[in-house]
């Protein structure tokens, strides 16, 4: 079971580009669906967007492993008013405009810039990148037993100005940062 | 005090009773607006552990139904509608439908079954909640409801047995009193009897005109007793039975006094009225049925008479009078009246008949007597007193003196019978010879008598005066001999002096009254009514003439007349002789 997931995870990886114009691994259509509910238990500082009626926007930084998913999957929901839309970025210095910001496994040698690059927007940063949370994401997607399971930094999102939905944070494991 | 408490149980049962409909007919709604509220907070609870797909969340949050024991079941279903969570743990899975039916509630068999939609934030539905639940709040909650209502039931008939018999004294104490005395009444028949008052309110008013009441009944009682012992008192003195009469039913009743007219000293008060016909004489008996049918459509009531055969063969007329009193066609009218015995009196009024045509007849036979005696007397008489007078004239210078004496007391009684004869005819032809009543000027009458008397006037140096002499009915002839005798008396009884005769007439309603004054020699009182009697004379030929019949025969044409006479007399001093006429006078016959 486990090989086969691996399996899976090797070959999406090895996709890579080719990928994005196709469906993605089951693992990938709940992650996906996963950065869309975030949205909707997570509130931004009004500071966090360029204007009132400005579209909420998911990030993917670095490769995409959701591929045109993502985007179906936000075409036409609307999160407290808002549109929602997806943007990618390959490097962390160009990414902005930013609500969510999604850290691929491929910037997992960049995490502290691409970090840093969403604190500096107050985006709620979330990776599947193993200690992604103790290393100061807010939302790391762990697998535990086949199941994606949450983690969630308090610290960094308060210190993004996030407040998180208490029915969120029960559904989640709360870390701690490392002392950097 | 039954009727407080049953009105006020009767009203708390319906109070009770629409409490508990209510509740029977809202139970449904409110369990599943509880179910409502309860689901929406499980379904928010539950939002993150389906957005995140965390299996032990969502059953963590179920589980927080522990607390409603009512819950006996509930599941999340994902938004695939794929069964998710579950409650309790230990249901099987078989328990839970495999996907979710449409969102709302259904009264499932024993349970309230609903399916709530999960949602976060604006509309994205996340998945399902189901909730099951018994009915077991809802029955304690009758059962409550019941219990409250036995309680409060219980209460209020206390509370009423309470107020009912404090409220007894003032109320129905008095009408209970009220309602002793009438029953008291009527079982004695003792109006004097009064309920007592008990005080100033509603209560003693009432009582007030109750007791008012009683004095008018016990005073008309009293009135109506009377009235009814009078009527008895009369009905028995007078023999007058009362009766009553149903033609519809053809029943005829008649009371204690009307039973022993029919010869039944005690017979059936009540008889069919065919019986009652059986007892008139068969000769009366159509007239009687008829006169008695068409009484409804007589206007004066109903009036007969007629004769009824006794059981002991005798036969009695009876009269009766009655008037309909119900009904108005001649089978079913309904009569009352009386009736009584007029035996007696119609065996006088038929003996009175006969005996007044028996004196009639020999009264006529009299007249015609005294009349054919007179007139045929005439004749012998006549040839005695001339042939007698003729011996006087031609022989007295042939006979000596006592046969001349003898001769003139011959010719004196001769005239003198002369005379008593042609009073006599007089006599009898004031019925044979009478006229009908005309209208008469009384004035003309009492000319005529002057000029009659004017030698004996003369002779007398009478004086005749007279007031207004009416016009009246009568027989002008009789009138005339009536005036003409009584002034003729004054002229003739008359007192030495010169004689003053006065004539004068009074009215009163319904006669007139004429009066002669003298002044003549008056007569005895003890002769008033003996000088009105034939060949009654209160003075020898010598003093006066006469034949004693003249007043006889004044006082035959007044009474002929319908009046009377009488005479009014100091002695010596003079007469006045009165007599009436009736103004609408209708001469007898006799």
């Amino acid at each position: 079971m486990l090989a086969l997931r691996v399996l899976a995870l090797l070959v999406a990886l090895g996709a890579g580009a080719a990928a994005q114009a196709s469906t993605p691994s089951r693992e990938y259509q709940v992650k996906a669906a996963f950065l869309f509910n975030f949205a909707q238990f997570v509130d931004w500082p009004a500071s966090a967007f360029a204007e009132d009626n400005a579209p909420l926007t998911i990030c993917v930084l670095g490769d995409d492993p959701f591929g045109s998913y993502l985007d179906e999957l936000v075409r036409g929901e609307q999160v407290n008013n808002r549109r929602l839309t997806v943007q990618r970025f390959r490097a962390a210095e160009d990414v902005k405009g930013c609500q969510v910001l999604f850290v691929s496994r491929s910037e997992s040698k960049h995490l502290d810039k691409a970090l840093a690059s969403g604190k500096g927007m107050d985006a709620l940063t979330v990776s599947d990148v193993d200690g992604f949370a103790e290393r100061g994401g807010i939302i790391q997607l762990a697998t535990e037993s086949g199941k994606i399971r949450l983690k969630i930094n308090l610290t960094s999102a308060k210190a993004s100005n996030l407040v998180i939905s208490s029915k969120l944070l029960r559904s989640a494991e709360i870390v701690a940062g490392r002392d950097d | 005090m039954l009727s407080f408490m049953l009105i006020s149980g009767v009203v708390v049962l319906l109070t009770c009773g629409a409490f508990v409909t209510n509740e029977l007919l809202t139970y449904k709604d409110r369990a599943f607006q509880g179910l409502t509220t309860l689901g929406d907070i499980i379904a928010t609870n539950s939002t993150a552990a389906l957005a995140f797909d965390n299996e032990g969340d969502a059953t963590e949050v179920l589980s927080a139904l522990k607390a409603r024991p009512q819950i006996v079941a509930a599941a999340l279903y994902d938004r695939s509608g794929k069964l998710f969570a579950s409650y309790p743990t230990s249901a099987p899975a078989t328990f839970f439908k495999t996907s979710p039916d449409s969102d709302g509630f259904r009264d499932e068999n024993s349970l309230l079954v609903g399916y709530l939609p999960v949602v976060q934030g604006d509309n994205t539905r996340l998945g399902t909640l189901y909730l099951a639940s018994n009915k077991q709040a809802i029955f304690d909650r009758l059962n409550r409801y019941a219990w409250l209502a036995t309680a409060v039931m219980l209460v209020s008939l206390i509370v009423a047995y309470l107020l009912s018999a404090l409220l007894q004294g003032h109320i129905s104490r008095p009408v209970l009193a009220m309602a002793e005395t009438a029953r008291a009444i009527s079982e004695r028949g003792d109006y004097s009897v009064r309920a007592k008052k008990e005080g100033q309110d509603e209560v003693g008013l009432l009582t007030d005109a109750f007791n008012h009441m009683l004095e008018e009944i016990e005073v008309q009682s009293r009135a109506i007793h009377d009235s009814h012992e009078r009527l008895h008192l009369a009905l028995k003195a007078s023999g007058v039975g009362t009766w009553n009469l149903d033609l519809g039913a053809n029943r005829v009743s008649f009371d204690e006094y009307a039973i022993p007219l029919f010869g039944h000293p005690t017979g059936s008060h009540d008889a069919a009225f065919n019986q009652f016909l059986e007892m008139v004489h068969s000769d009366d008996r159509p007239r009687v049925e008829e006169e008695i049918r068409s009484a409804p459509a007589a206007a004066g009531g109903y009036e007969s008479s007629f004769r009824v055969l006794w059981p002991d063969g005798s036969m009695h007329d009876l009269s009766a009078r009655g008037k309909v009193v119900a009904g108005a066609d001649r089978e079913h009218a309904q009569m009352t009246g009386v009736i009584w015995d007029v035996t007696e009196r119609k065996r006088a009024e038929e003996r009175l008949v006969r005996l007044l045509a028996e004196l009639e007849r020999s009264n006529k036979e009299l007249e015609l007597f005294a009349y054919v005696a007179s007139h045929d007397l005439q004749e012998p008489l006549r040839m005695v007193s001339s042939y007698t007078q003729l011996l006087e004239r031609r022989y007295s210078e042939k006979l000596d003196d006592d046969a001349r004496e003898f001769i003139g007391y011959a010719v004196d009684g001769a005239t003198r019978m002369q005379r008593l004869i042609n009073d006599l005819l007089d006599f009898s032809r004031v019925s044979t010879r009478a006229r009908p009543p005309e209208r008469t000027d009384v004035a003309e009458i009492l000319g005529n008598v002057r000029a009659n008397l004017s030698v004996a006037i003369e002779e007398a140096g009478a004086l005749i005066t007279n007031d207004f002499m009416p016009v009246v009915m009568a027989d002008a002839g009789q009138l005339g001999q009536l005036l003409q005798n009584l002034i003729g008396n004054a002229l003739k009884f008359r007192n030495g002096g010169r004689p003053h005769v006065h004539v004068r007439a009074v009215e009163a309603p319904h006669h007139w009254e004429f009066s002669v004054r003298d002044n003549g020699i008056g007569i005895e009182k003890q002769y008033f009514d003996r000088i009105f009697v034939i060949f009654q004379r209160l003075h020898t030929k010598g003093d006066y003439p006469g034949t004693g019949i003249g007043l006889a025969l004044c006082k035959r044409i007044v009474e002929r007349h319908g009046g009377k006479i009488w005479v009014e007399s100091t002695p010596n001093e003079g007469s006045t002789f009165s007599f009436t006429l009736p103004k609408l006078a209708s001469i007898g016959t006799r």
